[in-house]
């Protein structure tokens, strides 16, 4: 990615012929050949253009081409203020109803549904196999990983718990690591795999557990 | 229209009224700036539906008339124009616009003023109340607003008009704010839920000795050296603030406020995603402290005069800290009942109340 922040004029032709005029701007040339041009007002991009594009420079202006849509975009710099690559490391995929994250709210507001004693630590902890639900310790002080998930578990998801724990083993202040998988429903052959692997697995009805909880203090509903 | 004035003088008055541009353009004519030039006066107008402004500007009109700007980018221009006499003209009253000064040449497409949305006047029944002590009273309580849209009567600022009396209520549920203030030149009994938003824009741009107030039907306006902000009326009951205030607290404390705050800021930053800052009162002290898993904690105590059984209670540290900040005077008076129900932040006169949630401990 280039992050592109520039005193410039656009001008755009294509779809619409547009121009704009001097102003601070930022400008994101993404690694798949889109483009985005932010002011600083506003949510929506003033120019953007999907990849893949062309992009070739001369002095101070720069011009980015689509080829599929024949749209050109032509970006005069009066003033550079940054310029900069960065190579950016994204697996995390966006998720669009929220329930799976609900569900992580509510568990780390009643731990105990999972299990009696259980400390929520960190929910959705880093690591660079993905992010753990949730991240915990036991009655007795032990590490826990727990994997939730909001229909049922399957083989996959023990494997993905499994990738977790390999993980967190590898730092000896946590090794050894306890993994749960909490679901509505649990497989039988997923059942099968957390027991082989010393996992534990819970099945949690989330409608009930939302009445359960103890809701969060207000003056007023 | 034709008008001719100085760029800082115009710069002044567009960097008020681009306040009042809407930053949402799906209605386009709102990212404009009305500039309507009659006889000897002209007024810059702006509005996004929530707020509106109206701004005179000192200028010769040369040919009366009316024109709609893109607002931001007049005041880019403007603002980056020499410092020089500005002339805006829109030859035949319709097509582009152009602006002149000195060496620089401007040619800008307009709107419509037709399509303008008419904004509202004060009505006769205005008064002229004290700056100071509003915007001293907007101050105390604008934080607690909440910014949560769904419950558009809390992102409201309840106020109160009595004779030579204001008092403000703030709350997004979790802290409720309440200020009363004498209020020079106040009349009648008004109430009104303002836009927190609003309230905070004329704290920005009011100056002088004296505010004009105006409340309508559906309207409240405030008078500020001839410029009038317009701001819509929120329907709906703000919660009746006076019943959520306990009748009696356990534990009353008088605590130093600059003491204090010194210590929640250095405490809360372990603090983070959310956490408390956890409260521990014990015989004659006060513990405060925060820890966040894998990044650390925080622990500082301060004596205080507090007396009987032990009692922990947890507040998110950035409303703790609002509630702290507002309070006026060198002492803070500290009243609780227990770790669930509300704690009470007062000053030395009482006439400023902060009510703030706990948050539940983990055990």
């Amino acid at each position: 990615m280039r992050l592109l922040v520039a005193r410039c004029e656009i001008a755009y032709h294509g779809r619409a012929t547009t121009s704009l005029a001097l102003g601070d701007r930022v400008i994101l040339f993404k690694d798949d050949g889109s483009l985005c041009v932010h002011a600083d007002r506003g949510y929506k991009p003033l120019n953007y253009m999907p990849g893949p594009t062309s992009v070739s420079e001369d002095g101070d202006v720069i011009r980015v081409y689509r080829a599929a849509s024949d749209e050109t975009l032509v970006i005069v710099v009066h003033e550079v203020l940054t310029d900069e690559r960065r190579e950016l490391v994204d697996e995390a995929v966006l998720e669009h109803d929220g329930a799976e994250r609900q569900w992580h709210l509510l568990l780390e507001r009643a731990p105990e549904a999972i299990e009696v004693g259980l400390v929520v630590l960190e929910r959705e902890r880093f690591t660079d196999t993905g992010p753990i639900d949730l991240f915990c310790r036991d009655a007795d002080g032990r590490t826990v990983v727990v994997e939730v998930k909001r229909t049922r578990a399957v083989a996959a998801h023990v494997e993905q718990l499994s990738r977790y724990c390999e993980r967190v083993d590898r730092d000896p202040a946590h090794k050894p690591c306890r993994g749960i998988l909490v679901a509505p429903e649990i497989a039988p052959q997923a059942r099968v795999m957390c027991e082989a692997r010393g996992f534990g697995f819970v099945e949690l009805d989330f409608g009930v557990l939302k009445g359960e909880v103890a809701p969060e203090l207000t003056l007023f509903e | 229209m034709k008008i001719v004035c100085s760029q800082d003088q115009l710069l002044a008055k567009l960097q008020i009224a681009a306040r009042g541009v809407s930053q949402r353009s799906t209605v386009q004519i709102l990212s404009g700036i009305l500039l309507n030039a009659s006889g000897e006066r002209i007024e810059l107008s702006s509005t996004d539906m929530e707020i509106s402004l109206r701004v005179p500007l000192e200028a010769r009109v040369e040919e009366p008339g009316d024109v709609v700007l893109p607002g931001r980018l007049l005041l880019d221009i403007v603002r980056a124009l020499p410092a020089a006499d500005v002339t805006i003209a829109q030859p035949g009253g319709t097509g582009a616009a152009q602006i002149e000064c000195g060496p620089s040449r401007y040619s800008l497409n307009t709107q419509n003023a037709e399509d303008f949305p008419q904004l509202p006047v004060p009505s006769g029944s205005s008064f002229s109340v004290d700056r100071a002590a509003f915007v001293d009273t907007v101050s105390h309580v604008g934080r607690a607003a909440s910014k949560d849209e769904s419950r558009p009567v809390l992102t409201g600022v309840l106020v109160e008009l009595g004779e030579g009396t204001v008092t403000m209520a703030a709350t997004d549920s979790y802290r409720l704010s309440v200020k009363e203030s004498a209020l020079p030149g106040a009349t009648g009994d008004v109430q009104a839920i303002v836009p927190a938003r609003a309230l905070g824009e004329v704290v920005r741009i009011s100056t002088g000795d004296s505010l004009e107030v105006s409340v309508q039907e559906n309207q409240v306006l405030f008078g500020m050296d001839g410029v009038w902000l317009s701001a819509r009326r929120i329907d709906g009951q703000f919660p009746n603030y006076k019943q959520l205030l306990p009748q009696t607290f356990e534990h009353e404390i008088a605590i130093s406020k600059e003491e204090l705050l010194d210590v929640i800021r250095r405490t809360s930053l372990m603090a983070q995603r959310n956490l408390p800052v956890r409260l521990s009162f014990e015989e004659g002290s006060l513990t405060l402290a925060a820890q966040t898993q894998d990044v650390g904690e925080a622990r500082e105590s301060l004596p205080v005069d507090f007396h009987g059984d032990r009692l922990e209670i947890g507040f998110n540290p950035d409303f703790l800290r609002d509630g702290v900040e507002s309070v006026e005077g060198d002492t803070v008076r500290l009243k609780l009942i227990s770790s669930l129900r509300p704690g009470l932040l007062q000053g030395e006169d009482g006439s400023f109340w902060y009510l703030i949630m706990p948050i539940r401990l983990p055990s």
